[in-house]
């Protein structure tokens, strides 16, 4: 190698050939060819993609940092809040900036508790906007908080703590099927028209009236576009939007009343336990006759809504959707379908005087079954003779029966159009979500779902069965208190509702009004309505099927039991009630699920819930 | 010889292009620095550049007054210093437990491999110049490559691919100018073609990797950068949004958004002519592009004027390195090139790639001045005769 590098100059003369020039010539040539690819490559960069990249660059400057708007405060008819906002603490990611993604979800997934394919899953979701923080756990503690900010600078580039509004409820568990609850918009929800102009990770009303007045109680996000550098640390504000409150809905529950009735519900249920009756669930709705303002709508069981805040743990919602749950989540109230039992009777009498099948003063003799066909069909007791009032006052199913027969006989089916008129088989136009119909049979839907050709048939006993709200007919609670309310305010049907009104977060003052159209009149003679609201007068009376319940109550009240029964299940219990009798202001409901009797349980469960209203002096105590 | 007569010869379009570039370069450097609240000073980065500059203006200065062609007579110095420098870097490396390019000096941290790239022209144009055409042609070719290999292979397995792929260049453009027959030429792009086939493809597959991994990488993203834009794509993703988005006229200096706030890479080193498209535009990138091709045009003038063969050998490998140099470094922030970590010249940060530099532009002028000087003699012979 030596050798070659030192070897002796071969040639003296160093002079060079002439042909360097030519090739010299060949290495400009060849730099003219290398700089016009370069030139014409950034010509294409800079001039004819230009745009295209100044945009990117925009991108990749500016990120928006969403400012999440509260949403409104959900009042009492009092102002009495019944859900409120804290601020919480969510954990979100900034994907483009994890430095090793799998690892540090992986880790973050460990710390909080939320496993990796739902924070996979929220990514996905969220891929759409790559300038945007995703927000993968609400409401982490404090402790959580600090722990989290030290780790995060070395451990955890792109995490990030920010402040969330969360939903609060002062009051635990009450009225948590009328309040609802709030979660975060899923794939299905955003495509609906319903919630055009929403975005993922938006939180909304699920059920309740969160979800019936969203668009009242959702504000508008706000946000800051801000100047980033390349590690997402924001350099200074571009422009900011500030997010407006949702406004506050006043609804016609009282939060007194509310409280009561719930409590009147457990108090029920430990009564029908003390009676031996299995009872697991109860509903109750306690509604202004006059106006559909409802007062209170109880469901038990119960859920507290603070399980969904900050997203709802697999492990809780199991546990409200296991068996032997008996469906928390379910609003009894308006959603639970029971057969009415004898609280059905008012429309049979009703439906008998107004389609003339029978008087006021029509007799019936009980003798405790009645046995005009070949299947015999029992009273609960013996009455001899009893016209329409007594029917009423002593639930004598006798009186029921014969009408039941005769709307049969005459080929009618007055009972059901009345049912119908007066609000069962439909919705009550409550604003609400999830309102069951229940089901008003008739020949034709007996056709329809009967499987034999004996079961397609509208024999006898589906009318006489159906005269004492017996058999297959179904009613929600809601659906009865619509129903006594008509009777008890002269015959106008009113539309139940719970929002009263809705106001401005910020000024306070009133921006809507929630209050349904006017109520209907009904084509109801006076005076059979009359005749009618006579008999639940009576029917409250010492010795009638409620016993001693009304004694030393000094209100006036009327009301009716019912004892439904359902096959393989301890009888259910109702009572409907009105109050006071001559100037009704309130309807109460009260279903207890195999509660027993309607006299024995269900009434003096309603007779608590109208204490809270009417307040009696201190009186003997309540008879059971 | 008078300092006057040296200095009325000099190239001074070449000089002139060059301090334009160094300029423009400190103007990048100081835009893409000069917030960057981790330095001790604003100008910290610009004033080691501008220091390094006035370090190679004196080489420069000493170059072009002496006769380059006594740098003849210390090739063999000069081939060992550059192979000794090189290893040195071996046992710094070991002793910093990782591979390194700098032999820290105290004050001034040395980059072997730019002075290898200036050394091997010397060398190989010192060989070259000596060997006859037209005879023992095959020796020649394989001796010019063997010298050269040695070097590079030592710098590519530093690992310092840049680098080698320059020293290869340079060695295939001083063979082109001395006039290898081009059978050699077909041969050698034949057994290069093979063994990067080998490299890439064959021995990957049987288990032997030449290349790291994050060199494979690199060598390969600029061909879909969008499939990796958090990794190695996202450097050269990054160059090309600020290039992209500077349009005609540049967002104008120090408002470059990707360099400013550090989305672009390396903005003062390997992707310093990034920051000058995003800020001054089409407009700046048109002038710096002006500037090089004024250099690479009185290399080449210089290349063919040279009275000698080593002195035009000295001048093309100047031009080719450097012509290299400034497409690698800018095809790769537009996306056109590998990603290989080679300086631009004069313009991105680097005081060794300075230096060398600059002291390359010396020998060109005192080919410039050699050459000149026999012009004057030619003259006066003819005035005498005549």
């Amino acid at each position: 190698m030596v050798s070659f590098l030192s070897s002796k100059p071969r040639r003296k003369n160093d002079r060079q050939p002439p042909s360097i020039a030519l090739r010299a010539g060949i290495i400009g040539g060849m730099a003219v060819l290398l700089f016009a690819v370069l030139i014409f490559r950034i010509w294409f960069l800079q001039i004819l993609s230009g745009d295209q990249y100044v945009a990117m660059a925009e991108d990749n400057r500016t990120r928006f940092i969403l400012e999440e708007a509260p949403r409104g405060i959900i009042y009492d008819r009092n102002k009495v809040p019944l859900v409120e906002n804290r601020a919480g603490l969510a954990v979100t990611v900034f994907p483009p900036a994890l430095k090793n993604p799998e690892q540090e979800l992986a880790e973050l997934s460990q710390i909080i508790g939320v496993p990796i394919e739902e924070i996979n899953r929220q990514l996905e979701l969220h891929k759409e906007d790559t300038y945007r923080s995703v927000v993968i756990k609400k409401d982490i503690t404090p402790e959580m908080k600090s722990f989290l900010i030290e780790r995060i600078p070395l451990y955890f580039p792109g995490v990030d703590i920010k402040k969330f509004p969360l939903r609060d409820y002062p009051n635990g568990t009450e009225a948590a099927h009328v309040l609802g609850h709030v979660g975060q918009i899923d794939e299905q929800e955003l495509a609906e028209p319903r919630y055009e102009g929403y975005k993922a990770g938006d939180e909304i009303g699920k059920n309740g009236v969160e979800f019936q007045f969203d668009k009242y109680l959702k504000g508008i996000d706000g946000g800051r576009e801000v100047e980033v550098d390349a590690e997402g640390r924001p350099k200074s504000d571009v422009s900011s939007i500030k997010p407006q409150p949702g406004n506050n809905v006043v609804l016609t529950i009282d939060s007194n009343l509310q409280k009561a009735t719930e409590e009147a519900l457990g108090w029920g249920i430990d009564l029908a336990h003390q009676k031996k009756y299995p009872a697991n669930a109860a509903a109750a709705v306690v509604m202004n006759p006059q106006t559909g303002e409802v007062l209170a709508m109880a469901s038990v069981p119960t859920y507290d809504p603070k399980v969904w805040v900050g997203g709802m743990s697999d492990a809780a919602y199991q546990q409200l959707t296991q068996e032997g749950a008996n469906d928390p989540l379910l609003n009894r109230a308006m959603s639970g379908q029971y057969p009415p039992g004898s609280t059905f009777k008012v429309i049979t009498a009703l439906a008998g005087l107004q389609d003339g099948i029978i008087s006021q003063l029509s007799d019936f003799t009980c003798t405790g079954v009645w046995d005009v066909l070949s299947q015999p069909f029992k009273c609960w007791g013996t009455h001899g003779d009893v016209d329409l009032k007594k029917a009423i006052v002593m639930s004598c199913d006798t009186y029921f029966y014969n009408v039941g027969y005769r709307f049969y006989k005459a080929n009618s089916l007055g009972m059901q159009n009345w049912a119908r008129q007066l609000g069962l088989g439909r919705e009550t136009g409550i604003d609400l979500p999830g309102e069951e119909v229940g089901r008003i049979p008739d020949p034709e839907w007996k056709a329809r779902v009967g499987e034999t050709e004996v079961d397609k048939m509208w024999m006898p006993g589906n009318s006489i069965n159906f005269s004492i709200g017996q058999g297959d007919i179904l009613t929600t609670p809601l659906q009865m208190a619509s129903v006594y309310s008509t009777i008890a305010n002269g015959g106008r049907q009113v539309k139940p509702h719970v929002g009263l009104r809705v106001e401005d977060q910020v000024t306070g003052k009133a921006s809507a009004s929630l209050q349904p159209e006017d109520a209907m009149q009904l084509p109801i003679s006076s005076d059979n309505l009359r005749a009618i609201q006579e008999g639940l007068a009576g029917a409250t009376a010492p010795g009638t099927t409620v016993g001693d319940t009304w004694v030393g109550f000094n209100t006036p009240v009327s009301g009716k039991t019912g004892t439904a029964q359902v096959s393989g299940k301890a009888d259910y219990a109702w009572y409907a009630a009105y109050a006071p009798s001559n100037n009704p202001q309130v309807v109460v409901i009260i279903l207890i699920e195999q509660g027993g009797g309607g006299g024995s349980v269900a009434a003096p469960t309603a007779r608590r819930v109208l204490e809270a209203i009417f307040p009696q002096p201190p009186a003997p105590a309540t008879g059971g | 010889m008078e300092i006057r007569t040296h200095l009325r010869h000099f190239d001074y379009a070449l000089l002139a292009a060059v301090a334009g570039l160094v300029a423009f370069g400190s103007l990048i450097i100081y835009s893409a620095t000069h917030s960057d609240p981790n330095l001790p000073s604003p100008y910290y980065y610009v004033k080691i550049q501008l220091l390094a500059a006035l370090l190679g203006t004196i080489f420069m200065a000493v170059l072009a007054f002496i006769d380059f062609r006594i740098l003849r007579n210390f090739r063999q110095h000069i081939y060992f210093a550059i192979i000794g420098m090189i290893l040195l870097l071996f046992i710094v490396g070991a002793e910093a437990k990782g591979s390194t390019r700098w032999i820290p000096l105290g004050f001034f941290n040395l980059q072997p491999s730019e002075v290898a790239k200036i050394g091997m022209i010397v060398v190989l144009a010192a060989f070259l110049s000596e060997r006859p055409r037209g005879e023992l042609e095959t020796q020649t070719t394989l001796s010019a490559l063997g010298i050269a290999a040695i070097p590079t292979f030592l710098v590519f397995i530093q690992p310092d691919f840049g680098t080698a792929l320059v020293l290869a260049s340079l060695t295939v453009a001083l063979l082109f100018l001395y006039g290898t027959r081009w059978l050699h030429f077909g041969v050698m792009f034949a057994a290069v073609s093979g063994a990067l086939v080998m490299m890439l493809k064959v021995l990957p597959v049987i288990g032997i990797q030449i290349l790291k991994p994050y060199q494979i990488d690199r060598l390969l993203v600029f061909l879909h950068p969008e499939h990796d834009p958090g990794g190695s794509g996202y450097h050269l993703l990054q160059s090309k949004i600020a290039i992209g988005s500077g349009m005609m006229t540049g967002k104008g200096l120090y408002q470059g958004t990707q360099t400013q706030l550090n989305f672009l890479p390396e903005h003062h080193t390997d992707f310093v002519f990034s920051v000058l498209g995003e800020e001054l535009g089409f407009i700046g990138v048109a002038v710096l592009l002006a500037l090089y091709v004024l250099v690479i045009w009185r290399g080449l003038r210089i290349a063919i004027i040279s009275e000698s063969m080593f002195g035009s050998l000295i001048a093309g490998g100047v031009v080719s390195m450097l012509l290299f140099q400034v497409f690698v470094n800018i095809g790769m922030t537009i996306g056109i090139m590998p990603i290989t970590g080679i300086p631009l010249p004069f313009v991105s940060y680097g005081g060794s790639s300075m230096v060398v530099n600059l002291l390359a532009i010396g020998l060109l002028e005192s080919i410039h001045v050699r050459s000149r000087l026999a012009g004057d003699r030619r003259y006066r012979r003819a005035q005498t005769t005549a």
